[in-house]
């Protein structure tokens, strides 16, 4: 036989017992033709093209998924940042938008679509200001948008102006959604160094040297690596636990090369890249945390949390490099609190504190992602916070992001529920003193040194 | 005159069964897959371009079917028949019995399948229903891509 009797059963117990399975297809489509004048002409193109380009995709996703008994468990779509779509639109208020890509995606049965965004790094266009603007009243009025704004970058520095513009959004947002715990800010990121072929969201969107169609995946499998790391015992040194969690992510990276080559094959678009991101949902077994727990950690969050993940993140890039042809994305472990069991369990625990989770963030793939803080910090605080976050990315040439919720009404300690992949989240205490003179300096944050690479 | 022909050039043309580009067009690799998957073919001046041979891809229409459960009299056969009624030829297969748990595995060609993949799929599942058996089909593709490199 081509392939050992353990072998087949591996991959099988991989899909059945630890939650193996492609994280998302996201066909990334270009917009750039919807561009007019008229905010109604433009949602009209939108929606039109996203139902006529986008029509296979669930059911190719379907057959894959029967095909190959690899379960696909989000088909989404992401789409150029609309701000450079409804530039030269009249009206300023793009909502309307908004709703025709809320009402392709419930259409086309995905279950998000990303590319209600804007590039803002440097500073502002008139279509920029105004998808900025229409942000809160867009992410209310609809289910399944995203909207994600980059405000930063390593070679442009800091846009104070947009961070503090992103702390007022952001609070704006949460309280036109407060009846479902400020959901609509699950739907929201503010980066730096957005990446251009995200298949993840909220972030994601269809960059601007993109091709006409492209189809992106991205991989999961946390609960592979838990089992392996588990497995291994206390006593394996670190450069076992690396080879380990190297060699299970190069076989997880495989399945997600094939399922993204055959699924762009049968969609007749181009195979962009595959994000070796390990993405946990708040299934049991399915955590990023319970990866770092393995490892000896009595919770996530504990003194060695840093360096725990900065050994899994290194070491699930170099497995996946090996299986992918293109890899692109954020490739890097997340850690969204509110997505993740064990982070939750180490948040209500007070074993994980915002603090330590930016600590985290310099070392893996995205940012303070996912966390529910008190209904009543100001947007200045909110847009400090975004700001360390930026700096955190600037330096270290990384992506970084912001998603957080100012949960209306909630205090720390209180719970927030979203539901479904978004989760359930504690409210984490944010400090309380002030930063409201700093972030309302304005201009921008000039870029590091390490930006002079020529 | 089009320099370079790209997959969306051919896109616009897929309802075509022969496209013609002046010679000297350029037409990219995607484009080539694209087009010999839809039949079209494809001339840049007079020279028809060969269907690109796929290097990392090469399609199989072979399956991987593993049933797992307790174990009792006539399993195989049980399988087995599912298979022969549609037209699957069993390539390889093996099995284990330990401590009263059945494993067993076999490669099987569907290549002359009678039914889609996934109707095979639905009939080999009923039928493990009957023998208190789990059943699972794949495609062979996924095992040469997580275990070879």
């Amino acid at each position: 036989m081509s392939f050992s009797r353990d072998e087949i059963i591996e991959t099988i117990r991989m899909v059945q017992a630890e939650n193996l399975d492609i994280r998302t297809i996201t066909l990334g489509i270009s917009l750039r033709d919807c561009a007019d004048e008229s905010v109604y002409k433009i949602a009209e193109k939108i929606y039109n093209k996203l139902t006529q380009t986008a029509e296979n995709l669930v059911p190719v996703a379907e057959e894959l998924e029967a095909e190959f008994g690899i379960p696909i468990v989000n088909k989404r779509i992401s789409v150029t940042p609309i701000a450079i779509v409804a530039e030269s639109c009249r009206e300023k208020d793009l909502t309307t938008i908004a709703e025709a890509m809320d009402r392709a995606a419930k259409e086309l049965k995905i279950d998000f679509i990303g590319g209600f965004s804007a590039l803002v790094q440097k500073g502002f266009t008139k279509g920029d200001i105004n998808l900025i603007n229409s942000i809160p009243e867009a992410l209310s009025s609809t289910e399944r948008v995203c909207a994600s704004v980059n405000a930063a970058s390593s070679r442009a520095g800091i846009n104070m102006d947009a961070v503090l513009a992103m702390g007022h959004v952001i609070k704006k947002t949460a309280e036109l959604t407060a009846d479902r715990d400020g959901i609509g800010c699950a739907k929201l990121v503010v980066f730096a160094n957005a990446v251009e072929d995200n298949p993840f969201m909220a972030g994601a969107f269809h960059g601007p040297g993109e091709a006409e169609t492209t189809v992106n995946i991205g991989i999961s499998g946390p609960g592979v690596v838990n089992t392996v790391i588990r497995r291994l015992g206390e006593d394996a040194d670190f450069g076992e636990l690396a080879e380990a969690v190297k060699r299970t992510a190069f076989k997880i990276t495989r399945a997600g090369e094939l399922i993204g080559r055959e699924a762009a094959r049968r969609l007749g678009a181009s195979f962009g890249v595959i994000d070796l991101s390990l993405a946990p949902t708040p299934a049991v077994g399915d955590s990023i945390a319970n990866i770092l727990e393995a490892m000896g950690l009595e919770r996530c969050g504990a003194p060695g949390t840093t360096a725990a993940l900065m050994l899994l993140n290194d070491a699930v890039k170099k497995g996946g490099a090996m299986a992918a042809s293109y890899v692109g994305g954020l490739s890097g472990a997340f850690i969204p609190v509110s997505e993740d069991a064990g982070m939750i369990r180490a948040a209500k625990d007070g074993a994980l504190t915002i603090e330590k989770l930016e600590a985290m963030t310099c070392v893996c793939s995205v940012g303070l992602d996912m966390i529910a803080i008190p209904g009543d910090t100001t947007p200045e605080t909110i847009a400090a916070i975004i700001a360390d976050e930026m700096a955190i990315g600037v330096v270290n040439k990384k992506t970084t992001a912001v998603r957080i919720i100012p949960a209306p009404g909630k205090k720390a300690g209180d719970f927030v529920e979203f539901g479904g992949l978004l989760g359930r989240a504690p409210v984490m205490p944010v400090s309380t003193f002030g930063s409201s003179v700093f972030v309302r300096r304005g201009g921008r944050i000039p870029p590091p040194i390490q930006s002079l690479v020529n | 005159m089009e320099i370079l022909v790209t997959l969306d050039t051919i896109k616009n043309h897929q309802d075509s069964k022969v496209l013609r580009f002046p010679s000297g067009s350029l037409v990219t690799k995607e484009a080539r897959t694209f087009a010999a998957s839809r039949g079209i073919k494809i001339y840049v001046g007079d020279e028809l371009l060969e269907e690109p041979f796929p290097v990392n891809l090469k399609p199989t229409k072979r399956a991987v079917i593993s049933v797992i459960g307790e174990d009792r009299v006539g399993i195989i056969a049980g399988i087995s028949e599912v298979l022969a009624k549609n037209n699957v030829n069993i390539l390889d297969i093996t099995q284990t019995s330990i401590e009263g748990l059945f494993t067993m595995i076999m490669v099987v060609d569907i290549a002359d399948c009678r039914v889609s993949f996934d109707e095979l799929k639905k009939l080999l599942e009923e039928r493990g229903n009957s023998l208190s058996v789990r059943v699972d089909a794949q495609r062979e593709e996924v095992f040469r891509f997580m275990h070879r490199i």
